[in-house]
C-alpha cells in the first residue's frame, strides 16, 4: 500500500527529470523554514535536499568538522555532480552554521543560482516586517529564475494546495493513531519523504488514494502493552531506522516532531488577501523550530505535543553539531520532566550501529514501563 | 532440594565473557563465567550447561530463563530477553537496596546507570563510538607494556606520579605508551596514568546521569582494584564492588525471571 511512496523517493531524480521535460525548473532547498508555497507558485518544483551518507571527500577541504552532516553531505553531492539536475538552491537561515555555510556553498556547489533567505529568530512585529521584506526579495529571485510572475492569485492557489497536503497528512496521522492502525511509523516516514520530492498536488492525489482505501487491520493491536513514544528529530533520513527499532522493541510512535512531520502539518497557512503576510506569520509563528525564540514557546510546543499524545517518553534524534537542537535539549528535557515525560537523546551518527541503538532504545523503553519486570 | 519450579536462570552474553546465574527464590545456587569466544550461541549453551552441572540440574529444572547482554538474542533457549542496563540495576538493587548508581565497565562498553526506587532504570548513559573507557582499552594497554591484564590494577596502585595520558583514543594512547616507555617512565606510573585517564573519561560521561550514594561498580573491569581506586578519587565517594562483579547482569536477569513465575 505504501511502497509507491518509497519508490517515488528512491527515484526522486526521475521525478525531477520528468518535471523538467516541460521546460520547468527545479530548486533544491535545505530547511523546513523555506516557504515552498512561493517556489511552487513560480512554477518551480521545490525539492528537499536529503543526507545520503556519501563518503566525504571533496568537502573535506572546504568545511570544518563542526558543520552538521546534512550540510556537508549536500555539498558533497553538489561537488560530485549528484545535484546537477537542480537549476538552483535556496538556503533558509535555520542555524548559525547555515549562514557561514552559504558562502562555501555558493563558491563550491556549482549551482547556477543560489539564494540565502534571512529568517528572523523571533516572531515580533519588527521581525515579521523584516521577514516580509525578505520574502519579497526571494519572490523576485524566483520570478527571475522561472520567468513567471508570482501573482497573489498564484500564491493563494499554491497555499491552498499546500494546506490540502497538511490536512491530508493530519488525517493520515489520525488513522495512524488508532490502536488497530495498519500504518506504521516507518510508513509515515516514507510518505513524508515522497512529499518532499513530488509536486504537492501529485502527493495530494496519492494521499487521497490511500486514505480512501484505508482499512484497519484487526490483527494489529497497537495498545497491547506498548510504550508510547514521541520522536523529535531534524534527521528524517535516520528517523526511519530509529522508528523501526522502536516498533521492533514493542514501542508505538504516537507522535513525531520531525522538521516535516506533525510539526509541518500541525497548522495550515491562513488564507486571505495578503498571502505573503500569511506565509510570514506561518513560518515565524506556527512552526516550533528549535533555535527560534522565545525558547519557552518552542519548549512548550514540543513538550505539549508529546503530552497531548500521551507519550511516555520522548526520543530526541539529532545530528551531531546541530546547534539549534543541541542548545534546546536541556530546556526541553526539564519541561518534559515536569510533565512526567522522560527523554533520551540519540545522535544520528549512532544510528549506523544497530546493536548499540537497540540496547539504548530498549533500555529506554524498559525504563518507561511501570511493571517491566 | 528446593522446589524446581522456583528455580530460574539469567544468562548474560557479553563481548568478552558469558555468564550464567541460577537462582532459587532469592538465593544464588550456582554461577559461572566463561570466555565468549567466537560463537555467541555456543558460549550461551556452554555457560548454561556448566552452571547447571555445578548443581546437578538439567535445563528442564529451570522454570524461566532470561537472556541479556550483547548476545542476548542469540540465546535460543531463553524465554525472554532484557537489556543488560535493566539487569545491572536489578542485580545491584538486590545485593544493595540503598544503591542509587551503577558503574558498569565491561569488555566492550561502559555505562553509568541511575537506579530508581523500585530497582528499575532511572536514567542511564553509555560510552559511544570507541573502545576508550572499556575493558578492551585496558587489555590493549597491558599488551603494549607486556603485562598481565589481571595485575595491571595492583601495579597502578604503586605509581607515585601518574603519567598524564592525553589521548583517550585507544590507538593513539598505544603510541603514547611507547613514547613514555622510551622516555624511561616506570610501568607503575604509566599504568596509574592509564587508569586515571580512563576513570576520568567514565566519570565525565557519568556526570550527565550523576553519582548518588551508594555507588556500585560492576562488570569485569570492577575486579581491577586500580580502577576502583581512581574512580573513587574522581567521583569523590566510596565505591562498592560486589564479590562477583561480573555476574551482576546475569543475576539481574535471573531476578527478573524469578518475578515472572
Amino acid at each position: 500500500m505504501f511502497s509507491e511512496f518509497k519508490k517515488v523517493f528512491n527515484n526522486r531524480d526521475n521525478v525531477a527529470a520528468e518535471w523538467k521535460k516541460s521546460g520547468n525548473k527545479v530548486l533544491g532547498y535545505f530547511s523546513a523554514l523555506t516557504p515552498e508555497e512561493m517556489i511552487y507558485a513560480a512554477g518551480i518544483l521545490p525539492v528537499q535536499l536529503f543526507t545520503t551518507n556519501l563518503p566525504l571527500t571533496e568537502t573535506k577541504t572546504c568545511l570544518p568538522d563542526f558543520i552538521c552532516t546534512h550540510l556537508k553531505d549536500c555539498l558533497e553531492q553538489a561537488m560530485t555532480g549528484k545535484l546537477d539536475y537542480l537549476d538552483g538552491s535556496v538556503l533558509a537561515h535555520a542555524c548559525e552554521a547555515s549562514r557561514g555555510f552559504y558562502g562555501v556553498w555558493k563558491l563550491n556547489s556549482g549551482m547556477p543560482q543560489s539564494h540565502f533567505l534571512q529568517v528572523p529568530a523571533t516572531s515580533k512585529k519588527t521581525s515579521r516586517d523584516f521577514f516580509i521584506s525578505e520574502l519579497k526579495i526571494f519572490k523576485s529571485f524566483l520570478e527571475e529564475m522561472s520567468g513567471n510572475e508570482i501573482t497573489d492569485d498564484r500564491l493563494i492557489h499554491s497555499i491552498e494546495v499546500y494546506n490540502e497536503n497538511r490536512n491530508l497528512m493530519k488525517k493520515l496521522y489520525e488513522l495512524r493513531s488508532f490502536s488497530d492502525s495498519s500504518i506504521s511509523g516507518s510508513d509515515i516516514i516514507d510518505i513524508i519523504k515522497a512529499g518532499l520530492v513530488l509536486p504537492k498536488d501529485e502527493h495530494n492525489r496519492m494521499l487521497e488514494n490511500i486514505i480512501s482505501n484505508y482499512h484497519e487491520n484487526p490483527d494489529i493491536d497497537n495498545d497491547q502493552g506498548d510504550v508510547y513514544i514521541c520522536v523529535v528529530s531534524n534527521a528524517i533520513e535516520e528517523a526511519d531506522t530509529v522508528i523501526e527499532v522502536i516498533e521492533k522493541c514493542g514501542g508505538h510512535v504516537v507522535m513525531d516532531n520531525f522538521s516535516y512531520g506533525m510539526r509541518y502539518c500541525w497548522d495550515t497557512v491562513e488564507s486571505g488577501p495578503d498571502p505573503l503576510g500569511s506565509l510570514a506569520t506561518h513560518y515565524l509563528e506556527k512552526i516550533p523550530f528549535p533555535g527560534k525564540f522565545p525558547m519557552a514557546k518552542i519548549v512548550d510546543s514540543l513538550t505539549g505535543m508529546a503530552e497531548e499524545s500521551d507519550a511516555d517518553g520522548m526520543i530526541w534524534l539529532v545530528e551531531k553539531y546541530c546547534d539549534p537542537y543541541m542548545f534546546s535539549y536541556p530546556a526541553v528535557e526539564i519541561k518534559a520532566k515536569e510533565k512526567g515525560i522522560k527523554m533520551m537523546s540519540i545522535e544520528a551518527e549512532e544510528v549506523g550501529n544497530i546493536p548499540r541503538l537497540q540496547i539504548k532504545v530498549e533500555a529506554f523503553m524498559e525504563s518507561l514501563m511501570d511493571e517491566i519486570i | 532440594m528446593a522446589l524446581k519450579s522456583k528455580i530460574v536462570a539469567g544468562i548474560d552474553i557479553g563481548a568478552a565473557t558469558a555468564k550464567a546465574v541460577i537462582l532459587n527464590e532469592s538465593k544464588i545456587i550456582a554461577s559461572h563465567v566463561i570466555p565468549t569466544g567466537e560463537s555467541v550461541k555456543k558460549a550461551a549453551e556452554s555457560v548454561m550447561k556448566q552452571t547447571l552441572d555445578k548443581e546437578g540440574l538439567s535445563m528442564n529444572d529451570i522454570s524461566y530463563k532470561i537472556a541479556t547482554g550483547y548476545g542476548r538474542r542469540a540465546v535460543s533457549f531463553a524465554d525472554e530477553v532484557i537489556t543488560e542496563i535493566s539487569c545491572h540495576a536489578k542485580g545491584v538493587n538486590m545485593l544493595m537496596p540503598d544503591a542509587q548508581t551503577v558503574i558498569d565497565i565491561g569488555g566492550q562498553d561502559s555505562k553509568v546507570i541511575e537506579i530508581s526506587k523500585d530497582g528499575n532504570i532511572g536514567n542511564f548513559v553509555m560510552n559511544d563510538k570507541c573502545a576508550a573507557g572499556t575493558g578492551r582499552f585496558l587489555e590493549v594497554m597491558a599488551r603494549v607494556l607486556d603485562s598481565n591484564i589481571n595485575e595491571i590494577g595492583s601495579i597502578s596502585l604503586n605509581g607515585n606520579e601518574p603519567c598524564q595520558i592525553s589521548n583517550t583514543c585507544t590507538v593513539f594512547a598505544e603510541s603514547e605508551m611507547v613514547t613514555l616507555r622510551a622516555e624511561g617512565e616506570t610501568r607503575e606510573n604509566i599504568f596509574a596514568g592509564i587508569h586515571s585517564a580512563m576513570a576520568h573519561r567514565v566519570v565525565i560521561m557519568g556526570n550527565t546521569v550523576g553519582f548518588k550514594k551508594s555507588v556500585v561498580f560492576t562488570g569485569g573491569v570492577a575486579r581491577n582494584i586500580g580502577m576502583k581506586k581512581f574512580l573513587q578519587e574522581r567521583v569523590g565517594m566510596e565505591i562498592f564492588v560486589p564479590e562477583k562483579p561480573q555476574i551482576i547482569g546475569a543475576l539481574g536477569a535471573a531476578i527478573v525471571a524469578r518475578n515472572k513465575i
